[in-house]
């Protein structure tokens, strides 16, 4: 007993007369087309495999701004969602809106007690104790450290640094 | 014997499995995240006196920044003052010598096990991004729980 097994590659089969001859040939010959798919499946399974390794499972969408350039670290936590100030040269932003370092405790103090009342995704109140900072890495410790301090003073005891992974 | 010489014509339908494929590709292209962003957590340390260390028996390494090329790194448990060390930049480098900084955390940490705090003590010219790798060595090391200081 004998079997002749196409490739499953082969098995895409197009048939039909391509010979642009005469008719008598036409109606001799027949031409098989066959669509080699091997190299597609591979190249659709590289890529699923490659895209993949990139695939955020969180579900955070972090917008960082084109002006900052954030540091590298290799041992990094996770990053959730929480309220942001951007430290750029331009100055300070929180949650885009600009502020200077005069305004900022009450403006935290504020955002503080909003976070407190207002529930999260989870459905828990309570988020207010960290917020997360993004700053430039070219910025100077007498930029951050104004903003260290008001986050202090406005209760935010965890204070989380923004960084890309090595 | 006789021998069945019948073709058998094996066809695999491949239509819906590069349907999946394509689907899951234009799905991951959607959700793919081309950066990692992470973060390092930090709490506040108040002037020099870190309230963060509240056991006095506990063992912490004080980092100050002194000079954009210069960092001194101390050994402290609770106050007792245990060894010190400054770590400069090496040659034509523009900050300190991070391996050196490295190895000597390392090294503090084995000979320190109880050692799990850090202080950080950053003069007002000094860089984030030398703040942050300071930071990351640390954490390299085992060492998690961070404070730092403001001016």
């Amino acid at each position: 007993m004998s079997f002749k097994f196409h490739s499953i590659f082969q098995s895409q089969t197009f048939s039909g007369p391509l010979s642009s001859r005469g008719k008598q040939e036409r109606k001799k010959k027949k031409a098989l087309a066959v669509l080699m798919l091997t190299s597609l499946i591979d190249a659709f399974s590289i890529l699923v495999v490659y895209l993949l390794m990139f695939f955020s499972d969180t579900g955070e969408m972090t917008y960082v701004s084109s002006d900052i350039d954030l540091p590298k670290a290799s041992v990094i936590e996770r990053l959730d969602r929480y309220s942001i100030i951007q430290i750029t040269k331009a100055g300070y932003f929180v949650e885009e809106k600009r502020l200077t370092s005069d305004n900022m405790v009450p403006y935290l103090v504020d955002l503080k007690k909003q976070l407190n009342r207002s529930p999260d995704q989870n459905g828990e109140t309570g988020q207010g104790e960290t917020i997360t900072i993004q700053a430039d890495k070219t910025v100077k410790y007498k930029q951050l450290s104004p903003v260290i301090q008001a986050c202090s003073h406005a209760g935010f005891s965890n204070i989380k640094f923004v960084v890309l992974s090595e | 014997m006789s021998r069945n010489t019948k073709d058998f014509d094996y066809q695999l339908d491949l239509t819906p499995f590069i349907s999946l494929l394509s689907v899951c590709i234009c799905f991951l292209l959607l959700t793919v995240a081309w950066f990692q962003i992470g973060s390092l957590s930090i709490r506040q340390v108040m002037g020099g006196d870190t309230s963060g260390a509240k056991s006095e028996d506990k063992s912490s390494i004080w980092v100050y920044i002194r000079t954009q090329k210069k960092i001194e790194v101390q050994l402290k448990k609770g106050k007792k003052f245990l060894s010190q060390k400054f770590i400069s930049s090496s040659d034509d480098a523009d900050t300190f010598d991070f391996k050196e900084f490295k190895r000597h955390i390392a090294d503090l940490k084995k000979r320190q096990s109880d050692l799990n705090e850090a202080f950080i003590f950053p003069q007002e010219q000094a860089v984030y991004e030398d703040i942050v790798k300071i930071m990351d060595n640390i954490r390299q090391a085992g060492i998690f729980s961070m404070g730092l200081s403001p001016i």
